[in-house]
């Protein structure tokens, strides 16, 4: 066996190409290592070629307005009046049996809602005083009325409302779907979180983590003061001619170790560099909320410099404009079990008032610019509220799993359309149940994707974010 | 990782008949593939069954009709000779020698959809060849092997290695598999890497920090025959190596230093990362290492550093979360100590049997809920459970000496303990004033809550009170208006009547233990210099709930000393805590925090905030008492100063057995509150499938005998699995692909008989794992160039048959720690508490709870990066972005990723700008004046070699620009340089010169290659 000439000249030759990614798609498995082949595939989740999403998908982003804490669906969507006849009682026996709850106690008393509900539009839906703008998208929005999760503490719930699964380490939504999609945004995250309310979310990072997933699909915070990504700012001491520099220095300097080694994952990180320098002027300017008309902003209700869930929403519009494909959005924090803080009165219309505005106008606005067709929205919390009265300070309502309401709006979900009931004291479930695994089943059918074979081996198995459950909703789609 | 994409790439829209790919550029995958895999075309050659059938049968064909008698269709079982060649109706699904009359192969041939197998419908369809090779395996007799993974060790010939040894490299009979393969596909060898490349590679593998110019020098320079060898054993036994190792032993662990989920408070595990550290740098053998991680507690007469060890298992989750139930998260500890055990020395998928039974792997359900028995046994229950106290550095080993002053340390502080008490009311004189001659006020909180979702009720004096549902160690967070400049702030604890004993704490006896306070007023975070109390509990004084440790805090149970010097003294009564700011806080709003970190329930009840108008100044005392507490506390002072860590014992977390374990019953579809009662009790066991060539291990009945079994000589899987992850870091990937899959679904070692050789020399030299290491860098296989030869591309383009070695990016923790160690900042201290670098703000926006993070600003800011606080909600983020896993459950193996978030952080992150400051220093104070010699020792320093030609140009020409840029606007130097006013720069160099040599520095950092194993 002989040694080796150092004959990389071909490879060489191919460096003046390294940043034409179709160029390396197709010379690559001849030319070039399989690692690194696999790597460029994979790529970053940013910079990839966008994907094109198949021909059938209806929606290619999602905008998930997460209502962390548990929204109560009783003062909210559904008007209980054998509730309220009832109020201050025992449930029978039958509704309450194999329940577990958080914090109730077994003596517990059902809670009669002291909202004033009407019903809103064409179909008719149900609503109380307390979201009056949300009167203007009943239309627009299909009803899911009966929706179902596995566990009933926040932090296990909302894992499993983003991961299919209760404990950490699976990977989210958001990431499955850059996995599967790829990116269509040259210069930002295929994935992004914001937060809004007093508090982060509970269980923070795993909830947009991409589990076992490349880490490339992991959501990446938008930060609601200073720059919006990490490290998105030149450090001091760097003007834009000294970062310009870097960057173009650094390419120079790691082309010549791309033709001395051969090793296109040096290709990349060229590419990821130059994305990054990219990303640093883009993403400013998408935070540039002042650029939107005075009616825009009016319609939000967002004010330009203050954190707040209208200016995310906003942001989630621009964000949807620019080819990111999953926008999540934390807004906390809707645990009303009663006491100070967190009662139904006052805390719950704080709430509402925060969210109401800005949900029905990223409908309106989408639809008004023609999004919504390919925009999946959906809004919601980890679980529901207990029929019965928890009594803290004030009286309140503990977590509740076998049915509370969302709702999601474009990407071919049928507009005006309630789906699912809920029996008279609004326990259980008596048509139209959506477990959590349905839910995701269908959203990721109208992306496009089978949820049975968008799968990922790891530790020996094919993993799926349904798991092995999981159907998708006929009923619900257009 | 290629084969790994491609096979996950199975996305595919269900509304296409078809199966067209949901992706377009799957369809040029599927081409590249058959380029690729070098799938075995229908050869001439015999078909091995595990190599060239089983995969496919696994793959397509096992999930019905394969193990799993539940799901199994038809009754017809593939997996094993005796269910595929049986009759049934007069024919069998295979006929051996005879294809024709085999009804798999009429079945899977048909083109009649309601028969054809797999069912059209399947995901798993069977390619032409794929159909060619079933049949040819069938003509040829069908023979069915045993899965090579649980087969006893083999014990291969050694091929003869090609030559003699090479620029001092003595090889290793390893070569001789590797170079036999490569010959046999007629695959090119790279040659021997340069020493700079060797000697570089060699320390970012076995170290993690880059070698200095001059240990550069000196190997280029060594003449000696065995130059290698011996820099080998140099660095083996560097004490980095310890940490470089236990760092990806750590990953396996799960290590964190939070307990996880919502509230993720803090927890004191790094004690046990002392004791990995500790037991690899004194090459403990691996037999032994396993025993007393899983199991140190139940060895007989078993010493602290085992105790510590057990904590391997103890590095579950607990979540802190309100209202959560203890039994179910006790339940998924015991579920993740199943798995982890599991794929860390079996590499298997053992959770997936969690709720069934394995579809093709032969581990049923029962064997998964047998395995748990093991653990069942376990005393803590989401919970702290026992713990034991350890000085720092205990583990390493304290000097008599050491262990004097300790124990004298012990004798002081109970005895200043005693003497407080006995200072009574006059002790607030030795520590600040009498709170009685300030005004306090009593604030009104503006808004306040518990960390979990249990409730703090307003009384009408503006105190709060507790509900007994608060999470066991919840936290308060309190807003209040700070009403004037000033820096006294009191905590007042009342009784109530709701509360036990009446309170004030929420224990059952009344007490509580504050374990933290914290204030913080916008973004600004103020510690508190001194507290003192009205009372306070020996061991638990009032100074505990200042020094930011969980594990200390301030209580007020009363002991039998103090009753009797103070007859009235009692706890459920009402007490004050006065705390003193370090600094003055502004009018205006502020958050406090009162943290109950340190026992389960100790919370406090009831209590209120007053804010005096001015500090309550020392009244000078003469007491002779006080005078006696002065000189012990200044004998303590002293004291502290002479031991590692002020001699504080921290608590940390170990494993202990109930003394009659529960029951343990199969649990229908993994569900805890469904045991199957009817099926029974089950013993504890392992898996009847890997015992298959031993014998029944039916004995085992506790978690030492699961041990001792697994690093017995009955187990084969345990040294195969290890030594691949070994081989793993060295290669970038295993001997078998899929490290943490040896089951029937997992790749074939591309060398069985390699593995198994290395596996065998591993237990012959006492499962020595420096011996291994040294196994393995000694070979040619290691040493050899990793450029990309062209003339390899087309035999073996992903260098599977390692004709080289491999470029590899560094993981996350070194790449931050290579820069330090090229700054010349790196505090080399091993082992101790986390510490807490710089971090950029606002991580915690997108967290429940802000957590502390006091950035250090003495030596531990520049510790090595495995030392970082790791709070598995709000990971570093830097480790984040560079692939690090959250440790939620073990990692065994890291993903590598190249993106544009790396490039922002390591270019813009204010920390990689301050290392390099430092490497500019560094550079500078060896005189280079030029800008070439100033880059090139750069480069000698952190890539171990000279510029070349090409770079020459390159640099100086970003120098020159650089230094122009300064040139012209002197207010960027200013800002570049102010955060560095801790370096020192030679007088005789311009600013702007020094500025663009910190630039050059920012340069090589974010080089690709800086950051590479060449």
């Amino acid at each position: 066996m002989s040694d080796l000439s150092q004959d990389n000249s071909k490879i060489s030759k191919q460096a003046a190409d390294v940043l034409n990614r179709r160029y390396f798609l197709q010379q690559a498995p001849l030319a070039l290592g399989g690692t690194a082949l696999g790597a460029l595939l994979a790529q970053d989740g940013f910079t990839a070629e966008p994907a094109p999403a198949p021909r059938l998908a209806k929606a290619k982003s999602v905008i998930f307005l997460f209502m962390a804490g548990g929204p109560s669906q009783l003062e909210l969507f559904e008007d209980k009046p054998e509730l309220k006849r009832f109020h201050g009682e025992a449930p029978p026996a039958s509704f309450t049996e194999g329940r577990r709850f958080a914090f109730l106690k077994p003596d517990a008393k059902l809670l009669g809602s002291s909202r004033q509900f009407n019903r809103y539009g064409e179909c008719g839906m149900e609503l109380s005083e307390l979201l009056p703008y949300h009167r203007s998208i009943v239309d627009d929005v299909c009803w899911l009325k009966a929706v179902a999760t596995d566990v009933f503490n926040h932090g296990p719930a909302k894992l499993f409302m983003n991961t299919g699964f209760q404990a950490p380490g699976r990977p989210s939504f958001g990431s499955w779907l850059t996995y599967g999609l790829g990116s269509e945004s040259q210069n930002l995250p295929a994935f992004v979180v914001l937060q809004s309310g007093p508090r982060g979310p509970r269980a923070g990072n795993a909830l947009w983590s991409s589990g076992f997933l490349p880490s490339q699909y992991q959501g990446v915070p938008l930060r609601g003061q200073g720059p919006p990504i990490l490290h998105l700012q030149t450090p001091a001491g760097f003007d834009d001619e000294g970062q310009s520099r870097l960057i173009s220095t650094l390419r120079q300097l790691n082309e010549v170790q791309l033709q001395r080694s051969g090793d296109p994952e040096i290709a990349t990180r060229i590419a990821a560099y130059e994305t990054a320098y990219r990303m640093q002027t883009s993403a400013p300017e998408l935070v540039e909320l002042s650029q939107e008309t005075e009616a825009t902003l009016n319609l939000y209700g967002a004010e330009p410099g203050k954190a707040s869930f209208a200016n995310n929403c906003l942001l989630a519009r621009r964000l949807v404009e620019r080819g990111v494909r999953f926008i999540q959005l934390y807004h906390t924090d809707w645990d009303h079990h009663g006491g100070k803080g967190a009662d139904l009165t006052d805390a719950l219309e704080k709430e509402c008032r925060a969210v109401d505005q800005a949900s029905a106008a990223l409908i309106l606005d989408l639809k008004q610019r023609g999004l919504l067709d390919d925009t999946l929205v959906i809004w919601g919390g980890e679980f529901g509220r207990t029929p019965l009265g928890e009594v803290r300070g004030t009286i309140g309502r503990d977590h509740h799993i076998d049915a509370f309401t969302m709702w999601v709006a474009g990407g071919g979900f049928r507009p005006g359309y309630i789906h699912g009931s809920t029996d008279e004291l609004g326990f259980a479930a008596t048509s139209g149940r959506v477990h959590v695994h349905d839910l995701h089943a269908t959203l990721l059918h109208q992306l496009g994707i089978d949820h049975e074979r968008l799968t990922y081996r790891f530790q020996g198995r094919d993993f799926r974010l349904t798991d092995v459950h999981g159907h998708v909703v006929q009923e619900v789609l257009t | 990782m290629y084969s790994q994409f491609f096979r996950d790439l199975t996305i595919w829209s269900k509304r296409e008949s078809h199966h067209r790919p949901a992706i377009q550029s799957v369809g040029l995958l599927t081409g590249l593939a058959l380029c690729l895999l070098m799938a075995p075309a229908v050869a001439s050659e015999k078909l091995d069954y595990n190599r060239d059938v089983r995969p496919i049968l696994s793959n397509k064909c096992f999930r019905c009709h394969g193990f799993d008698d539940k799901n199994r269709a038809a009754g017809l079982r593939l997996d094993m000779a005796e269910g595929a060649l049986a009759e049934r109706d007069g024919a069998a699904a295979i006929v051996p020698h005879a294809p024709e009359k085999s009804l798999l192969v009429e079945r899977i041939e048909t083109s009649d959809v309601d028969l054809r197998m797999p069912p059209p419908e399947s995901p798993q369809q069977l390619t032409e060849q794929e159909i060619a090779l079933l049949k040819q395996w069938i003509r040829e007799g069908a023979e069915y092997q045993p899965h090579w993974a649980f087969a006893p060790l083999s014990k291969p010939e050694i091929p003869s290695a090609m030559a003699t040894p090479v620029d001092n490299v003595p090889g290793s009979p390893l070569d001789g598999f590797i170079e036999k393969e490569l010959l046999a596909k007629g695959i090119p060898v790279a040659p021997m890497a340069s020493r700079a490349v060797r000697i570089r590679r060699l320390y970012l593998d076995v170290l993690g920090i880059l070698p200095s110019p001059e240990e550069v020098d000196r190997f280029e320079q060594d003449a000696a025959p065995d130059a290698w060898e011996k820099l080998v054993d140099t660095v083996l036994a560097s004490p980095h190596y310890g940490e470089r190792w236990g760092r990806h032993w750590l990953d396996q662990a799960r290590y964190a230093d939070s307990n996880g989920y919502t509230i993720d408070g803090a927890r004191v595990m790094w004690p046990y990362r002392d004791w990995v550290i500790q037991a690899l740098n004194t090459d403990m053998p691996f037999d032994q290492f396993t025993i007393e991680q899983l199991a140190g507690d139940l060895l007989p007469n078993a010493s602290k550093k085992q105790l510590v060890a057990s904590a391997f298992h103890r590095n579950t989750m607990i979540n802190e979360e309100g209202g959560v139930k203890a039994d179910q998260f006790r339940h998924e500890a015991m579920v993740d100590r199943v798995a982890t055990t599991g794929s860390v020395w079996l590499g298997l998928s053992i959770g997936c049997a969690q709720c069934h039974t394995h579809k093709y792997d032969p581990i049923t359900h029962e064997d998964f809920h047998r395995l748990y028995a093991f653990f069942n046994a376990a005393k803590d229950a989401n919970n702290q459970a026992d713990t034991v106290p350890v000085y720092v550095n205990e583990v390493f080993g304290l000097t008599p000496a050491q262990d004097a002053l300790l124990a004298q340390l012990k004798a002081l502080r109970i005895e200043q303990g005693k003497l407080k008490e006995a200072v009574g009311k006059e002790s607030k004189a030795a520590s600040g004033g009498d709170p009685a001659a300030v005004r306090w006020n009593r604030v009104e909180f503006t808004q306040f809550a518990a960390g979990s979702n249990g409730e703090l009720v307003q009384l009408p004096d503006q105190s709060l009170l507790a509900s007994r549902k608060l999470a066991e160690n919840d936290n308060y967070e309190v807003t209040f208006d700070w009403p004037e400049k000033t820096r006294a702030i009191k905590i007042v604890v009342l009784t109530h009547e709701s509360l036990p004993r009446q309170g004030p704490g929420l224990a059952s006896n009344g007490n509580f233990v504050l374990s933290d306070v914290s204030l913080k007023q916008k973004d600004r975070s103020f510690r508190f210099e001194q507290a003192f109390a009205d009372h306070e509990q020996p061991g638990y004084t009032a100074s505990h709930a200042i020094d930011n440790d969980p594990q200390s805090g301030w209580a007020i149970n009363v002991s039998a000393d103090q009753t009797k010097r103070n007859p009235q003294l009692k706890m459920n009564a009402r007490h004050e805590l006065v705390l003193k700011a370090s600094q003055e806080v502004e009018p205006g709003p502020v958050t406090i925090v009162l943290r109950h970190d340190r026992n389960a329930h100790y919370l406090i009840g009831r209590f209120a905030v007053e804010v005096a108008d001015q500090w309550p100044e020392a009244t000078t005392s003469s007491s002779q008492i006080q005078q006696q507490l002065a000189e012990i506390n200044e004998q303590i002072r002293r004291l502290e100063a002479q031991v590692p860590g002020a001699g504080r014992e921290y608590l940390q977390m170990v494993m202990q057995d109930l003394p009659k374990p529960p029951p343990t019953y199969l649990l229908l579809r993994g569900d805890f509150l469904n045991p199957d009662l009817p099926r029974g009790e089950l013993s504890p066991g392992v898996p009847a499938a890997l015992t298959v060539s031993t014998g029944p291990a039916d004995k085992l009945k506790n978690r030492l005998d699961l041990a001792r079994w697994l690093v017995s000589k009955d187990n084969a899987l345990t040294a195969r699995v290890f030594v691949n992850r070994v081989w793993m870091r060295y290669f970038g990937r295993g001997i078998v692909e899929t490290e943490n899959d040896f089951g029937m679904q997992g790749s074939l070692p591309f060398s069985p008989e390699l593995l198994d050789w290395l596996a065998g020399r591993f237990i012959e030299k006492k499962w020595s794992m420096k011996a291994l290491h040294k196994e393995i860098l000694l070979s040619k296989t290691y040493c050899r160039e990793s450029r990309i030869i062209s003339q390899a591309l087309s035999k073996d383009p992903q260098n599977r048959a390692l004709g080289r070695q491999q470029r590899l990016r560094v993981d996350a923790e070194i790449v931050r720690d290579l820069m330090l160690s090229a700054s010349g900042l790196l505090t080399p201290t091993i082992g101790g508490p986390s510490v807490f670098p710089p971090q950029p703000a606002g991580v915690f926006q997108f967290t429940q709870n802000s957590k502390p993070w006091n950035e250090e600003q003495g030596e531990n800011r520049y510790r090595r990066t495995m030392y970082t606080m790791f709070y598995r909600s709000a990971p570093y983020p830097l480790l984040a972005t560079f692939d690090a896993p959250d440790f939620t459950s073990a990692c065994t193996r890291r993903q590598p990723s190249s993106t544009p978030l790396q490039a922002l952080s390591v270019a813009n992150d204010p920390m990689f700008l301050e290392m390099a400051g430092g490497l500019a220093q560094r550079v500078l104070q060896d005189q280079p004046r030029d800008p070439e010699a100033i880059a090139n020792a750069m480069w000698k320093i952190c890539l171990s070699r000279a510029m070349n030609a090409d770079e020459r140009e390159i640099v100086a020409k970003f120098f020159e620009a650089e230094k122009q840029r300064f040139d012209r606007s002197p207010e960027q130097i200013n800002e570049l340089l102010k955060p560095m006013k801790r370096f020192s720069w030679p007088a005789d160099l311009s600013q702007a010169e020094i500025a663009a040599t910190i630039s050059l520095a920012r340069l090589v950092f974010n080089t690709d290659e800086f950051i590479t194993r060449n």
